[in-house]
């Protein structure tokens, strides 16, 4: 093998060629070798290089001759065929392959790395012993987490939220994306339940850039919403001009938060209203002790028509109302039962008050289906299935004089009236014992003149005296057309306008534990239990044993109709 | 949390000024307990209410305050107080930006931008009190490790030794002058950031090493009077002192080996100095590596955060 070794005895000198043609080229510290490497640290005979055949033609075999490390390109060995470019470090020496010139094989540059007298220094300078020589850079760290969080967590969101949204529309028909955007990262906390189909669309409300949520963001859908004053003129002056949607509905707050729930949302206010401006307000600093009595909305009869006005249920005004009827709740109620169409029977509320379909409240009373199987419409008790229509006094007297004029004329009593929306009962129907109609006689020598006393002796009875007169105040001095005027009767109203009770919340109460209808004698007794039966079992939230009640409880806030925002309406504009 | 030895000397920051952040810090976490504790938003305590947002505003002040420090400790001609009193203000506001931030976000957590950014600023602060315990505890360790002596003068020293014992070693069989070469060759002072942190030890291979040398002697003592000579095992500067030594080349060698022995017990308690000390020192500044680049993810939180509250208002 022929081998030409470029020796280079010191740095920037240049280098001494010596050609070498030997089977094999061995590598020491040995006086032996051929290369000779005085360091200590290097075996007296460390390594050798051998020509070898290989797929790729004659290579240069270098194999280590000692247990001491070999070290190629950085890399420790035990032997390895040699490349042009390959470094080999042994002790402070290093062996380059070179290109070979034409007549050599292998070419090698032998050079100190460094004097022995510099070693040290040398050694010294490539120890790491300080943390900041690890390659672990601090500012490089700093940087690549700066970026890994500001990537994803501003550049991406901000990309995205400027994006065209799938649907402009601020509505209910708003076509909602698919899926969540980079953007869903802001999400500062779950929506409310109500809004929770917006979770991953933002610019439902968020609809400009860095300006808050405007009320058209929320009246997009909410559009049926009534206002909180009663009057143009209050709802347009502060606090309520310029009130925003976003001041009360706080959202990204949880699931339940959308509505405030605390009191002072609304003490804020009505604590002290003396200070708002043309509202009419007692103070409510709470439920316990400084709610005032009720405010019920009462009938009043004002000629023939009823209004209704409003008294504290302290005052003497607010112990009756006018209905317009009589109706002994006691009587009806009495634990002794009353006399029935199947005999003596004991009545409960239910027996008249039908609760509503979400049982929250109940049906109205009516003639036809709660009063009319005890109270029948007969006037003549020789023909109980004859029954008056109710609720038309001059239908009666027609009908009663027909009646009779028929039978005088013919001797037979007249078929029912067709289409006649009469009473019906059964044919068991009761008739009052001290009824003297039972008793009557018959009819002989009958005659118009018979058939007109008649007629008038059972409309006296009906009108004034019985089948009218026992729920109804008859009066007589109407015209001769319509003799007989029923006084009219209030449809009923709920008497408290201010808040809403929910019957179904109380279904495990007894209606008489807070309703004092077993001792009421007259219709017009108001029977709405006060404050303090409601302070019974509800204190403010944070009560010792009662159950806690907020405002919101009983009182909602957009319970007035506005057509129109307030903002929109001219300061003069009458109350709807 | 200071123990009277060290902290005089390292934690002095901790008390500067007569505690005087700590003070100011304590009063500032007070106000803003008893300002939450008085406020009663009706929507529930967050960082969208007005003590919510003045709050997050002091906050994101006092975070940048707080990296401001990495730029001022750098400034040495700056006259804006001394760098001990920028450090101490430095801790004691840190540590009140975890009640300040709490408070801002009134305890409403998710998988959001804005949870990232508070846990980044408690991992932040959980490092920096990690620093504060290193530089409690390590120094004095440091300062017992060293006796009076120098990590440099070590160093020299295990380069002597190295030198001697590979000298050493030439003159005994090549076997025994590998081994020494290649424990020379494989000395580990500190390397990698686990080397350091770990203080490298190559107590296998000195263990080993040991182990031959030990063998060596007993074979050579055991080996007195019945000395033959392997010219195929020994070397010629071997063979060679042996020749001189007529006494007995036996002898001769079980000296050296006694003699190495001796210089490699040296060299290898002063390596393992070296690297407890490389490793003492590592701690001391490894919780830099997690507080410095976590407060630049920090900060890109804090943009990000106040950024998006703004921008989806």
């Amino acid at each position: 093998m022929r081998v030409l070794l470029h020796t280079i005895a010191q740095a920037g000198a240049p280098a001494t060629e010596t050609p070498l043609d030997l089977p094999t080229l061995r590598l020491g510290r040995g006086s032996d070798q051929d290369v000779l490497l005085a360091d200590l640290r290097v075996a007296l005979a460390h390594a050798e290089i051998t020509p070898r055949k290989s797929l790729l033609g004659a290579v240069a075999h270098i194999e280590a001759k000692a247990r001491l490390p070999l070290w190629i390109n950085g890399r420790q060995t035990s032997g390895d065929d040699l490349r042009i470019g390959d470094v080999i470090e042994l002790g402070r020496y290093r062996l380059t392959v070179l290109k070979a010139r034409a007549g050599f094989e292998l070419a090698l540059q032998l050079e100190e790395r460094f004097a022995a007298h510099d070693e040290r220094q040398q050694r010294r300078k490539s120890l790491r012993m300080d943390l900041q020589q690890v390659g672990v850079s601090k500012r490089g760290w700093a940087w690549g987490l700066f970026l890994a969080v500001l990537i994803p967590g501003l550049l991406l969101p901000l990309w995205f939220a400027q994006q065209p949204p799938a649907s402009a529309e601020i509505s209910r028909e708003r076509t909602l994306p698919s899926g969540p955007g980079f953007d869903i990262l802001w999400n500062s906390g779950p929506l409310s339940s109500a809004h929770h189909a917006l979770q991953n669309d933002c610019k439902a409300c968020h609809v400009e850039p860095f300006a808050q949520v405007s009320d058209a963001s929320c009246t997009g859908c909410h559009s049926e919403l009534g206002n909180h004053a009663s009057s143009i003129e209050v709802a347009g002056q502060p606090p309520f001009a310029g009130q925003q949607c976003t001041d009360c509905h706080r959202e990204h707050n949880g699931l339940t938060g959308l509505t405030p729930r605390e009191d002072a949302a609304c003490t804020s206010c009505h604590a002290d209203p003396a200070d708002r401006p043309g509202a009419k307000l007692l103070p409510v600093k709470d439920f316990t002790h400084s709610h005032p009595a009720f405010a019920l909305s009462l009938a009043r009869q004002d000629g023939k028509n009823f209004v209704w006005k409003e008294f504290r249920q302290d005052s003497p005004e607010a112990k009756r109302q006018d209905t317009g009827l009589k109706f002994p709740h006691d009587l009806h109620l009495s634990p002794k039962g009353i006399a029935g169409p199947d005999g003596n029977a004991v009545l409960e509320c239910d027996s008249c008050h039908t609760p509503n379909a979400d049982r929250s409240g109940f049906l109205p009373t009516q003639m036809e289906t709660h009063c009319a199987s005890c109270h029948r419409l007969d006037f003549d008790a020789a023909a109980p299935d004859h029954e008056l229509p109710h609720g038309k006094p001059e239908q009666v007297v027609r009908i009663v004089r027909d009646y009779y004029k028929a039978l005088a004329l013919t001797g037979v009593a007249p078929p029912l009236p067709t289409g006649q929306s009469t009473v019906k009962t059964g044919p068991d129907a009761r008739q009052r014992p001290d009824d003297p109609r039972a008793n009557a006689p018959a009819p002989v020598g009958r005659t118009v003149a018979w058939a007109e006393a008649r007629a008038e002796t059972a409309l006296r009875d009906v009108f004034e005296r019985r089948t009218c007169f026992y729920c109804h105040a008859v009066s007589t001095d109407g015209p001769p057309e319509a003799r007989w005027q029923i006084a009219p009767v209030a449809a009923p109203q709920t008497a408290l306008k201010g808040s809403a009770f929910p019957h179904s919340a109380h279904s495990t109460e007894n209606c008489t534990s807070c309703h004092a209808a077993e001792t009421s004698k007259h219709s017009e007794d108001v029977l709405l239990p006060d404050i303090s039966s409601c302070r019974e079992c509800h204190g403010d939230t944070g009560a010792m044993t009662e159950t806690p009640t907020t405002c919101q409880s009983c009182h909602g806030y957009h319970s007035h109709p506005l057509t129109a925002p307030v903002a929109t309406l001219p300061p003069a504009a009458p109350a709807p | 949390m200071a123990s009277p030895s060290s902290s005089s000397a390292h934690l002095g920051f901790l008390r500067h000024a007569g505690f005087l952040w700590a003070k100011v810090s304590l009063w500032l976490c007070a106000s803003a307990i008893a300002a939450y504790v008085w406020h009663a938003p009706a929507d529930g305590p967050n960082g969208g209410t007005w003590l919510g947002y003045t709050l997050g505003g002091m906050g994101a002040a006092l975070i940048l305050w707080l990296l401001w420090l990495g730029v001022r400790k750098r400034r040495y001609r700056s006259t804006l107080g001394s760098v001990k009193g920028w450090t101490s203000a430095h801790v004691y506001l840190g540590l009140s930006l975890i009640v300040i931030a709490t408070l801002h976000c009134g305890f409403q957590f998710g998988l959001n931008i804005h949870t990232l950014a508070y846990v980044l600023m408690v991992l932040v602060v959980a490092s920096g009190i990690w620093g504060i315990l290193a530089y409690d505890r390590l120094p004095a360790r440091i300062t017992q490790l060293r006796g009076g002596s120098t990590r440099e003068a070590w160093v020299e020293e295990v380069f002597d030794l190295n030198e001697q014992t590979i000298k050493l070693a030439d003159q005994m069989t090549p076997a025994v002058h590998q081994r020494i070469v290649a424990s020379a060759e494989k000395l580990k002072l500190g390397g990698s950031l686990r080397q350091q942190w770990r203080g490298a030890v190559n107590s296998k291979d000195a263990a080993a090493l040991n182990t031959l040398l030990k063998e060596r002697a007993d074979t050579l003592l055991r080996e007195r009077g019945s000395q033959t000579f392997d010219p195929t095992a020994q070397s010629t500067v071997v063979f060679m002192a042996g020749q001189l030594q007529q006494a007995g080349s036996g002898e001769a060698e079980a000296l050296h080996v006694q003699q190495l022995l001796d210089l490699l017990a040296r060299r290898n308690e002063l390596v393992a100095r070296i690297n407890r000390d490389i490793g003492l020192h590592a701690r001391l500044q490894l919780w830099l590596l997690f507080h410095v680049p976590m407060s630049l993810g920090l900060l890109a939180a804090l943009i990000a955060h106040v950024v998006s509250v703004f921008f989806y208002w």
